[in-house]
Protein backbone atom coordinates (compact mmCIF):
# COMPACT_ATOMS: atom_id res chain seq x y z
CA UNK A 1 0.00 0.00 0.00
CA UNK A 2 1.54 3.38 -1.02
CA UNK A 3 1.80 6.33 1.31
CA UNK A 4 -0.63 9.25 0.94
CA UNK A 5 0.53 11.43 3.84
CA UNK A 6 3.91 11.32 5.50
CA UNK A 7 4.63 13.99 8.10
CA UNK A 8 7.80 14.10 10.13
CA UNK A 9 9.21 16.49 12.72
CA UNK A 10 6.56 19.08 11.97
CA UNK A 11 6.62 22.19 14.14
CA UNK A 12 4.46 25.28 13.88
CA UNK A 13 4.54 28.41 16.00
CA UNK A 14 2.03 31.26 15.67
CA UNK A 15 3.01 34.91 15.26
CA UNK A 16 2.29 35.29 19.00
CA UNK A 17 4.95 32.69 19.77
CA UNK A 18 2.51 29.92 20.74
CA UNK A 19 3.79 26.49 19.76
CA UNK A 20 0.74 24.82 18.24
CA UNK A 21 2.40 21.81 16.65
CA UNK A 22 5.46 20.18 18.15
CA UNK A 23 7.30 17.34 16.53
CA UNK A 24 4.27 15.91 14.75
CA UNK A 25 4.73 12.56 13.00
CA UNK A 26 1.92 11.19 10.89
CA UNK A 27 1.64 8.38 8.41
CA UNK A 28 -1.52 7.70 6.40
CA UNK A 29 -1.62 5.13 3.62
CA UNK A 30 -3.51 5.55 0.39
CA UNK A 31 -7.08 4.29 0.75
CA UNK A 32 -7.17 4.77 4.54
CA UNK A 33 -9.92 6.43 6.57
CA UNK A 34 -8.55 8.16 9.64
CA UNK A 35 -10.22 10.31 12.30
CA UNK A 36 -8.18 13.00 14.00
CA UNK A 37 -9.73 14.03 17.27
CA UNK A 38 -8.83 16.65 19.80
CA UNK A 39 -10.21 19.43 21.93
CA UNK A 40 -11.13 22.77 20.39
CA UNK A 41 -8.21 24.98 19.35
CA UNK A 42 -5.51 22.33 19.64
CA UNK A 43 -4.35 22.83 16.05
CA UNK A 44 -6.49 20.43 14.01
CA UNK A 45 -7.47 23.15 11.52
CA UNK A 46 -3.84 24.22 11.24
CA UNK A 47 -2.67 20.67 10.60
CA UNK A 48 -5.30 20.15 7.91
CA UNK A 49 -4.40 23.52 6.34
CA UNK A 50 -0.75 22.40 6.21
CA UNK A 51 -1.65 19.02 4.73
CA UNK A 52 -3.96 20.67 2.20
CA UNK A 53 -1.15 22.96 0.97
CA UNK A 54 -3.19 25.98 2.09
CA UNK A 55 -0.70 27.05 4.76
CA UNK A 56 3.05 26.93 4.11
CA UNK A 57 4.94 24.83 6.70
CA UNK A 58 7.58 26.43 8.92
CA UNK A 59 9.63 23.47 10.01
CA UNK A 60 9.51 19.76 9.28
CA UNK A 61 8.57 17.71 6.28
CA UNK A 62 5.13 17.11 4.78
CA UNK A 63 4.85 14.68 1.91
CA UNK A 64 1.43 14.42 0.33
CA UNK A 65 1.02 11.97 -2.52
CA UNK A 66 4.83 11.85 -2.69
CA UNK A 67 5.25 15.60 -3.03
CA UNK A 68 7.06 17.77 -0.52
CA UNK A 69 4.54 20.51 0.24
CA UNK A 70 7.25 22.92 1.45
CA UNK A 71 9.12 22.80 -1.83
CA UNK A 72 6.25 23.16 -4.23
CA UNK A 73 6.17 26.05 -6.63
CA UNK A 74 3.01 28.18 -6.67
CA UNK A 75 1.67 26.35 -9.71
CA UNK A 76 2.45 22.90 -8.33
CA UNK A 77 0.85 23.82 -5.01
CA UNK A 78 -2.29 24.79 -6.92
CA UNK A 79 -2.21 21.53 -8.84
CA UNK A 80 -1.86 19.63 -5.56
CA UNK A 81 -4.76 21.58 -4.05
CA UNK A 82 -6.95 20.36 -6.87
CA UNK A 83 -6.12 16.80 -5.87
CA UNK A 84 -6.69 17.42 -2.17
CA UNK A 85 -10.25 18.27 -1.22
CA UNK A 86 -10.39 20.32 1.95
CA UNK A 87 -13.77 20.87 3.54
CA UNK A 88 -13.18 23.79 5.89
CA UNK A 89 -14.56 24.24 9.38
CA UNK A 90 -17.97 25.95 9.55
CA UNK A 91 -18.53 25.35 5.85
CA UNK A 92 -21.22 27.66 4.47
CA UNK A 93 -22.57 26.67 1.06
CA UNK A 94 -23.27 29.24 -1.60
CA UNK A 95 -26.80 30.65 -1.50
CA UNK A 96 -27.92 28.60 -4.49
CA UNK A 97 -29.34 25.16 -5.06
CA UNK A 98 -27.31 22.11 -4.06
CA UNK A 99 -26.54 21.25 -7.69
CA UNK A 100 -25.55 24.82 -8.54
CA UNK A 101 -23.04 24.78 -5.68
CA UNK A 102 -21.22 21.87 -7.27
CA UNK A 103 -21.61 23.29 -10.76
CA UNK A 104 -19.97 26.52 -9.65
CA UNK A 105 -16.85 24.80 -8.38
CA UNK A 106 -16.56 22.51 -11.38
CA UNK A 107 -17.06 25.27 -13.91
CA UNK A 108 -14.57 27.53 -12.11
CA UNK A 109 -12.10 24.65 -12.40
CA UNK A 110 -12.67 24.64 -16.15
CA UNK A 111 -15.35 22.00 -16.80
CA UNK A 112 -17.95 22.66 -19.45
CA UNK A 113 -21.59 22.84 -18.42
CA UNK A 114 -22.61 19.30 -19.46
CA UNK A 115 -19.52 17.75 -17.95
CA UNK A 116 -20.01 19.71 -14.72
CA UNK A 117 -23.66 18.74 -14.53
CA UNK A 118 -22.83 15.07 -14.93
CA UNK A 119 -20.14 15.16 -12.24
CA UNK A 120 -22.40 17.14 -9.91
CA UNK A 121 -25.17 14.58 -10.12
CA UNK A 122 -22.77 11.70 -9.48
CA UNK A 123 -21.40 13.44 -6.38
CA UNK A 124 -24.86 14.32 -5.08
CA UNK A 125 -25.98 10.74 -5.53
CA UNK A 126 -22.93 9.51 -3.66
CA UNK A 127 -23.74 11.57 -0.59
CA UNK A 128 -27.49 10.86 -0.79
CA UNK A 129 -28.61 14.34 -1.86
CA UNK A 130 -29.84 13.60 -5.36
CA UNK A 131 -33.43 14.35 -4.42
CA UNK A 132 -32.41 17.69 -2.94
CA UNK A 133 -30.41 18.77 -5.98
CA UNK A 134 -32.72 21.69 -6.73
CA UNK A 135 -33.24 22.62 -3.08
CA UNK A 136 -31.86 25.97 -1.97
CA UNK A 137 -29.07 25.45 0.54
CA UNK A 138 -30.84 27.70 3.03
CA UNK A 139 -33.54 25.03 3.25
CA UNK A 140 -31.11 22.17 3.95
CA UNK A 141 -30.60 20.78 7.46
CA UNK A 142 -27.17 20.88 9.12
CA UNK A 143 -26.53 17.24 8.20
CA UNK A 144 -27.59 17.85 4.61
CA UNK A 145 -25.32 20.88 4.40
CA UNK A 146 -22.44 18.72 5.60
CA UNK A 147 -23.29 16.12 2.97
CA UNK A 148 -23.36 18.90 0.39
CA UNK A 149 -19.94 20.06 1.58
CA UNK A 150 -18.62 16.53 1.17
CA UNK A 151 -20.17 16.32 -2.32
CA UNK A 152 -18.60 19.67 -3.17
CA UNK A 153 -15.24 18.36 -1.99
CA UNK A 154 -15.29 15.11 -3.93
CA UNK A 155 -17.03 16.22 -7.13
CA UNK A 156 -13.75 16.68 -9.01
CA UNK A 157 -12.40 13.25 -8.01
CA UNK A 158 -9.68 14.17 -5.50
CA UNK A 159 -7.11 11.73 -4.21
CA UNK A 160 -7.44 12.85 -0.62
CA UNK A 161 -10.34 14.28 1.37
CA UNK A 162 -9.59 16.40 4.42
CA UNK A 163 -12.59 17.39 6.55
CA UNK A 164 -12.31 19.88 9.37
CA UNK A 165 -14.64 19.77 12.38
CA UNK A 166 -16.68 16.96 10.91
CA UNK A 167 -19.55 16.81 13.36
CA UNK A 168 -19.89 20.54 13.98
CA UNK A 169 -23.54 21.42 14.52
CA UNK A 170 -24.77 17.85 14.14
CA UNK A 171 -27.08 16.11 16.59
CA UNK A 172 -25.65 12.92 18.11
CA UNK A 173 -27.98 10.72 16.06
CA UNK A 174 -26.80 12.40 12.84
CA UNK A 175 -23.15 11.55 13.40
CA UNK A 176 -23.11 7.80 12.78
CA UNK A 177 -24.76 8.10 9.32
CA UNK A 178 -22.00 10.56 8.39
CA UNK A 179 -19.40 8.04 9.57
CA UNK A 180 -21.14 5.43 7.41
CA UNK A 181 -21.04 7.78 4.43
CA UNK A 182 -17.30 8.31 4.87
CA UNK A 183 -16.79 4.55 5.07
CA UNK A 184 -18.70 4.07 1.81
CA UNK A 185 -16.57 6.67 0.06
CA UNK A 186 -13.45 5.14 1.55
CA UNK A 187 -14.47 1.74 0.20
CA UNK A 188 -14.37 3.31 -3.28
CA UNK A 189 -10.69 4.07 -2.72
CA UNK A 190 -10.79 7.64 -1.43
CA UNK A 191 -8.28 8.45 1.32
CA UNK A 192 -9.96 10.45 4.08
CA UNK A 193 -8.66 12.31 7.10
CA UNK A 194 -11.53 13.75 9.13
CA UNK A 195 -10.87 16.00 12.09
CA UNK A 196 -13.48 16.16 14.82
CA UNK A 197 -13.77 17.43 18.34
CA UNK A 198 -13.64 14.74 21.03
CA UNK A 199 -15.50 12.57 21.64
CA UNK A 200 -16.23 10.88 18.30
CA UNK A 201 -19.01 8.28 17.88
CA UNK A 202 -18.24 4.68 18.63
CA UNK A 203 -18.56 3.81 14.95
CA UNK A 204 -15.48 5.89 14.22
CA UNK A 205 -13.39 3.48 16.27
CA UNK A 206 -13.93 0.77 13.66
CA UNK A 207 -11.17 2.58 11.74
CA UNK A 208 -7.97 4.33 12.86
CA UNK A 209 -8.43 7.20 15.31
CA UNK A 210 -5.64 9.63 16.15
CA UNK A 211 -5.67 12.40 18.70
CA UNK A 212 -3.93 15.74 18.60
CA UNK A 213 -2.89 16.51 22.14
CA UNK A 214 -0.31 19.03 23.35
CA UNK A 215 0.70 19.71 19.76
CA UNK A 216 1.50 16.08 19.02
CA UNK A 217 -0.44 13.34 17.23
CA UNK A 218 -0.97 10.15 19.23
CA UNK A 219 -2.87 6.96 18.40
CA UNK A 220 -6.12 6.08 20.17
CA UNK B 1 -11.15 31.87 -21.61
CA UNK B 2 -14.29 29.94 -20.70
CA UNK B 3 -13.22 30.05 -17.02
CA UNK B 4 -12.71 33.81 -17.25
CA UNK B 5 -16.11 34.31 -18.82
CA UNK B 6 -17.77 32.03 -16.30
CA UNK B 7 -16.27 33.76 -13.27
CA UNK B 8 -16.90 37.17 -14.87
CA UNK B 9 -20.57 36.33 -15.39
CA UNK B 10 -20.87 35.04 -11.83
CA UNK B 11 -19.21 38.23 -10.58
CA UNK B 12 -21.69 40.36 -12.52
CA UNK B 13 -24.49 38.23 -11.08
CA UNK B 14 -23.34 39.16 -7.58
CA UNK B 15 -23.89 42.87 -8.18
CA UNK B 16 -26.49 44.22 -5.77
CA UNK B 17 -28.06 47.67 -5.39
CA UNK B 18 -25.30 49.09 -3.21
CA UNK B 19 -22.37 47.88 -5.30
CA UNK B 20 -24.21 48.77 -8.52
CA UNK B 21 -24.85 52.34 -7.43
CA UNK B 22 -21.27 52.86 -6.18
CA UNK B 23 -19.75 51.41 -9.32
CA UNK B 24 -22.14 53.42 -11.52
CA UNK B 25 -21.15 56.66 -9.78
CA UNK B 26 -17.48 55.66 -10.07
CA UNK B 27 -18.04 55.16 -13.82
CA UNK B 28 -19.67 58.58 -13.96
CA UNK B 29 -16.55 60.11 -12.44
CA UNK B 30 -14.41 58.27 -14.98
CA UNK B 31 -16.68 59.81 -17.62
CA UNK B 32 -16.19 63.28 -16.10
CA UNK B 33 -12.44 62.75 -16.02
CA UNK B 34 -12.44 61.77 -19.68
CA UNK B 35 -14.74 64.67 -20.55
CA UNK B 36 -12.38 67.13 -18.82
CA UNK B 37 -9.48 65.57 -20.66
CA UNK B 38 -11.31 65.84 -24.00
CA UNK B 39 -12.32 69.44 -23.29
CA UNK B 40 -8.72 70.35 -22.51
CA UNK B 41 -7.53 68.78 -25.74
CA UNK B 42 -10.31 70.11 -27.93
CA UNK B 43 -10.85 73.62 -26.66
CA UNK B 44 -8.51 74.25 -23.78
CA UNK B 45 -5.46 75.00 -25.87
CA UNK B 46 -7.04 77.82 -27.85
CA UNK B 47 -5.27 81.09 -28.45
CA UNK B 48 -6.23 84.54 -29.54
CA UNK B 49 -7.22 85.22 -33.12
CA UNK B 50 -4.20 84.60 -35.25
CA UNK B 51 -3.17 85.44 -38.75
CA UNK B 52 -4.27 82.14 -40.13
CA UNK B 53 -7.68 82.48 -38.62
CA UNK B 54 -10.63 83.21 -40.92
CA UNK B 55 -12.37 86.56 -40.61
CA UNK B 56 -15.43 87.05 -38.49
CA UNK B 57 -18.57 88.73 -39.79
CA UNK B 58 -17.50 91.97 -38.13
CA UNK B 59 -14.03 91.98 -39.64
CA UNK B 60 -12.61 93.53 -42.78
CA UNK B 61 -9.15 93.31 -44.24
CA UNK B 62 -8.01 96.14 -46.51
CA UNK B 63 -4.80 95.83 -48.56
CA UNK B 64 -2.80 99.07 -48.91
CA UNK B 65 -0.92 99.91 -52.08
CA UNK B 66 2.87 99.56 -51.58
CA UNK B 67 3.35 102.82 -53.44
CA UNK B 68 1.79 104.91 -50.69
CA UNK B 69 4.03 107.05 -48.55
CA UNK B 70 4.00 106.79 -44.77
CA UNK B 71 2.05 110.03 -44.52
CA UNK B 72 -0.56 108.74 -46.95
CA UNK B 73 -0.94 105.54 -44.90
CA UNK B 74 -1.33 107.64 -41.73
CA UNK B 75 -3.95 109.70 -43.47
CA UNK B 76 -5.86 106.61 -44.54
CA UNK B 77 -5.61 105.23 -41.00
CA UNK B 78 -7.17 108.38 -39.54
CA UNK B 79 -9.86 108.42 -42.22
CA UNK B 80 -10.93 104.84 -41.52
CA UNK B 81 -10.69 105.33 -37.79
CA UNK B 82 -13.01 108.28 -38.15
CA UNK B 83 -15.75 106.14 -39.65
CA UNK B 84 -18.61 105.87 -37.12
CA UNK B 85 -19.07 102.13 -37.61
CA UNK B 86 -15.43 101.20 -37.04
CA UNK B 87 -14.85 99.80 -33.59
CA UNK B 88 -11.14 99.13 -33.86
CA UNK B 89 -8.38 99.35 -36.37
CA UNK B 90 -4.97 97.73 -36.63
CA UNK B 91 -2.17 98.02 -39.12
CA UNK B 92 0.18 95.24 -40.06
CA UNK B 93 2.91 94.95 -42.63
CA UNK B 94 2.22 92.74 -45.62
CA UNK B 95 5.34 90.71 -44.76
CA UNK B 96 3.62 89.56 -41.60
CA UNK B 97 0.95 87.96 -43.72
CA UNK B 98 2.99 86.74 -46.63
CA UNK B 99 6.79 86.84 -46.78
CA UNK B 100 8.08 88.73 -49.80
CA UNK B 101 5.01 90.95 -50.05
CA UNK B 102 5.20 94.69 -49.76
CA UNK B 103 2.82 97.28 -48.48
CA UNK B 104 0.50 96.71 -45.58
CA UNK B 105 -2.97 95.77 -44.38
CA UNK B 106 -5.60 97.34 -42.21
CA UNK B 107 -7.50 94.93 -40.03
CA UNK B 108 -10.80 96.61 -39.28
CA UNK B 109 -13.35 95.48 -36.73
CA UNK B 110 -16.77 97.03 -37.21
CA UNK B 111 -19.40 97.64 -34.55
CA UNK B 112 -21.31 94.58 -35.71
CA UNK B 113 -22.06 92.35 -38.66
CA UNK B 114 -24.77 94.75 -39.91
CA UNK B 115 -22.29 97.60 -40.18
CA UNK B 116 -19.75 95.60 -42.14
CA UNK B 117 -21.23 96.20 -45.59
CA UNK B 118 -21.22 100.00 -45.19
CA UNK B 119 -17.68 100.11 -43.92
CA UNK B 120 -16.60 97.73 -46.70
CA UNK B 121 -18.00 100.07 -49.36
CA UNK B 122 -16.52 103.16 -47.76
CA UNK B 123 -13.04 101.68 -47.32
CA UNK B 124 -13.08 100.05 -50.76
CA UNK B 125 -13.65 103.43 -52.41
CA UNK B 126 -10.69 105.08 -50.68
CA UNK B 127 -7.61 105.93 -52.73
CA UNK B 128 -4.65 103.70 -51.97
CA UNK B 129 -6.75 100.68 -50.98
CA UNK B 130 -6.14 97.93 -53.53
CA UNK B 131 -8.43 95.21 -52.13
CA UNK B 132 -10.98 94.82 -49.38
CA UNK B 133 -12.39 91.62 -47.99
CA UNK B 134 -15.19 91.26 -45.53
CA UNK B 135 -15.39 88.43 -43.06
CA UNK B 136 -17.56 85.42 -43.53
CA UNK B 137 -19.21 83.35 -40.83
CA UNK B 138 -16.15 81.15 -40.71
CA UNK B 139 -14.33 81.60 -37.47
CA UNK B 140 -11.60 79.20 -36.57
CA UNK B 141 -12.23 76.67 -33.87
CA UNK B 142 -9.30 78.02 -31.93
CA UNK B 143 -10.94 81.40 -31.83
CA UNK B 144 -14.44 80.17 -31.20
CA UNK B 145 -13.65 77.63 -28.52
CA UNK B 146 -10.59 79.02 -26.83
CA UNK B 147 -10.89 78.95 -23.07
CA UNK B 148 -9.52 81.46 -20.61
CA UNK B 149 -6.71 80.31 -18.36
CA UNK B 150 -8.96 80.01 -15.31
CA UNK B 151 -11.29 77.66 -17.16
CA UNK B 152 -8.35 75.51 -18.20
CA UNK B 153 -7.18 75.30 -14.61
CA UNK B 154 -10.72 74.41 -13.54
CA UNK B 155 -10.81 71.63 -16.14
CA UNK B 156 -7.48 70.32 -14.94
CA UNK B 157 -8.72 70.36 -11.35
CA UNK B 158 -11.93 68.60 -12.42
CA UNK B 159 -9.83 65.95 -14.15
CA UNK B 160 -7.70 65.26 -11.08
CA UNK B 161 -10.68 65.30 -8.70
CA UNK B 162 -12.62 62.96 -10.97
CA UNK B 163 -9.77 60.45 -10.89
CA UNK B 164 -9.59 60.63 -7.09
CA UNK B 165 -13.37 60.30 -6.63
CA UNK B 166 -13.65 57.49 -9.16
CA UNK B 167 -10.94 55.54 -7.32
CA UNK B 168 -12.54 56.12 -3.91
CA UNK B 169 -16.03 55.18 -5.09
CA UNK B 170 -14.77 52.19 -7.06
CA UNK B 171 -12.98 50.91 -3.97
CA UNK B 172 -16.24 51.09 -2.03
CA UNK B 173 -18.15 49.52 -4.91
CA UNK B 174 -15.71 46.65 -5.29
CA UNK B 175 -15.68 46.10 -1.52
CA UNK B 176 -19.47 45.76 -1.57
CA UNK B 177 -19.40 43.56 -4.67
CA UNK B 178 -16.67 41.25 -3.41
CA UNK B 179 -18.52 41.05 -0.09
CA UNK B 180 -21.43 39.38 -1.86
CA UNK B 181 -19.00 37.24 -3.89
CA UNK B 182 -16.94 36.27 -0.83
CA UNK B 183 -18.26 32.70 -0.49
CA UNK B 184 -17.58 32.00 -4.16
CA UNK B 185 -14.01 33.28 -3.83
CA UNK B 186 -13.46 31.05 -0.82
CA UNK B 187 -14.80 28.03 -2.66
CA UNK B 188 -12.56 28.75 -5.63
CA UNK B 189 -9.49 29.24 -3.49
CA UNK B 190 -9.99 26.14 -1.39
CA UNK B 191 -10.59 24.16 -4.58
CA UNK B 192 -7.24 25.16 -6.07
CA UNK B 193 -8.63 27.55 -8.69
CA UNK B 194 -5.73 29.69 -9.85
CA UNK B 195 -5.52 33.37 -8.95
CA UNK B 196 -5.21 33.90 -12.70
CA UNK B 197 -8.81 32.80 -12.90
CA UNK B 198 -10.04 34.75 -9.86
CA UNK B 199 -8.32 38.12 -10.32
CA UNK B 200 -8.76 38.96 -14.04
CA UNK B 201 -12.59 39.13 -13.93
CA UNK B 202 -12.36 41.75 -11.17
CA UNK B 203 -9.82 43.78 -13.15
CA UNK B 204 -11.91 43.18 -16.27
CA UNK B 205 -14.95 44.71 -14.61
CA UNK B 206 -12.96 47.89 -13.95
CA UNK B 207 -11.71 47.92 -17.53
CA UNK B 208 -15.28 47.52 -18.74
CA UNK B 209 -16.35 50.50 -16.60
CA UNK B 210 -13.62 52.64 -18.16
CA UNK B 211 -14.43 51.43 -21.65
CA UNK B 212 -18.13 52.17 -21.26
CA UNK B 213 -17.38 55.65 -19.91
CA UNK B 214 -15.08 56.31 -22.87
CA UNK B 215 -17.62 55.03 -25.39
CA UNK B 216 -20.33 57.17 -23.81
CA UNK B 217 -18.10 60.22 -24.11
CA UNK B 218 -17.25 59.43 -27.73
CA UNK B 219 -20.95 59.23 -28.53
CA UNK B 220 -21.37 62.53 -26.66
CA UNK B 221 -18.61 64.22 -28.66
CA UNK B 222 -20.10 63.15 -31.98
CA UNK B 223 -23.61 64.10 -30.86
CA UNK B 224 -22.31 67.53 -29.84
CA UNK B 225 -20.64 67.87 -33.19
CA UNK B 226 -23.89 66.93 -34.89
CA UNK B 227 -25.99 69.21 -32.67
CA UNK B 228 -23.77 72.22 -33.29
CA UNK B 229 -24.21 71.45 -36.98
CA UNK B 230 -23.76 74.08 -39.63
CA UNK B 231 -23.61 76.95 -37.20
CA UNK B 232 -20.44 75.54 -35.85
CA UNK B 233 -18.58 74.51 -38.91
CA UNK B 234 -15.52 74.97 -36.78
CA UNK B 235 -16.21 71.59 -35.25
CA UNK B 236 -16.12 70.19 -38.75
CA UNK B 237 -12.81 71.88 -39.13
CA UNK B 238 -11.63 70.05 -36.07
CA UNK B 239 -12.80 66.80 -37.56
CA UNK B 240 -11.24 67.64 -40.87
CA UNK B 241 -8.00 68.25 -39.13
CA UNK B 242 -8.30 64.83 -37.52
CA UNK B 243 -8.32 66.42 -34.10
CA UNK B 244 -11.57 64.88 -32.91
CA UNK B 245 -10.34 61.48 -33.99
CA UNK B 246 -7.14 61.95 -32.03
CA UNK B 247 -9.09 63.04 -28.95
CA UNK B 248 -11.51 60.14 -29.32
CA UNK B 249 -8.63 57.69 -29.58
CA UNK B 250 -6.81 59.26 -26.64
CA UNK B 251 -10.01 59.14 -24.58
CA UNK B 252 -10.51 55.48 -25.39
CA UNK B 253 -6.98 54.63 -24.29
CA UNK B 254 -7.27 56.77 -21.15
CA UNK B 255 -10.67 55.26 -20.33
CA UNK B 256 -9.35 51.72 -20.59
CA UNK B 257 -6.24 52.58 -18.56
CA UNK B 258 -8.21 54.35 -15.85
CA UNK B 259 -10.76 51.52 -15.75
CA UNK B 260 -7.99 48.95 -15.46
CA UNK B 261 -6.47 50.96 -12.62
CA UNK B 262 -9.86 50.94 -10.89
CA UNK B 263 -10.10 47.19 -11.48
CA UNK B 264 -6.63 46.60 -10.06
CA UNK B 265 -7.64 48.59 -7.00
CA UNK B 266 -10.67 46.29 -6.64
CA UNK B 267 -8.53 43.20 -7.15
CA UNK B 268 -6.14 44.35 -4.42
CA UNK B 269 -9.00 43.78 -1.95
CA UNK B 270 -8.83 40.06 -2.73
CA UNK B 271 -5.70 39.71 -0.64
CA UNK B 272 -7.71 40.50 2.47
CA UNK B 273 -8.05 37.74 5.09
CA UNK B 274 -11.81 37.70 4.70
CA UNK B 275 -11.35 35.94 1.37
CA UNK B 276 -9.08 33.28 2.82
CA UNK B 277 -10.63 29.82 2.59
CA UNK B 278 -9.54 28.89 6.10
CA UNK B 279 -10.89 30.55 9.24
Amino acid sequence: MSVMIQVSELHFTTDDGIKVLEDVHLHIDRGELVYLTGEAAVGKTLLLGLLGAQIPPQQGQILVHGRNVARLSREKALALRRQIALLPQAFVPLPRTARENLMFKLRALGDFREQAEEKALVALEMVGLLRQQTTETSELSAAERLRLGIALSICNDPLLLLIDDLFDGLASDEREPICALLERMNERGLTILAAARSPVPAKAYSVRVLELVDGTVVSR
Amino acid sequence: MSQFLFVFRELLGSIRARSASLLAVASLFIFLCLASFAALLLVGGGSAVGDEVGLGVDEIVADISPRLSADAVNSLYREIQGHPDVASLAFRFAQEVSPGSTGGQFLIRTRGGDATAGVLTAVGSMNGITRVEAGTVVVSSEARFSLPGAARIALLAALVLSVVFSLLLARGGFRALLGTFQAEIRVMRVSGVSERTIVPPVVGLGTLMGLLAALLLIVGIYLAQYALGEGASSVSELANGGRVLVVVFADLILGVLLGTLVGLLGASLLSSREFSPLP
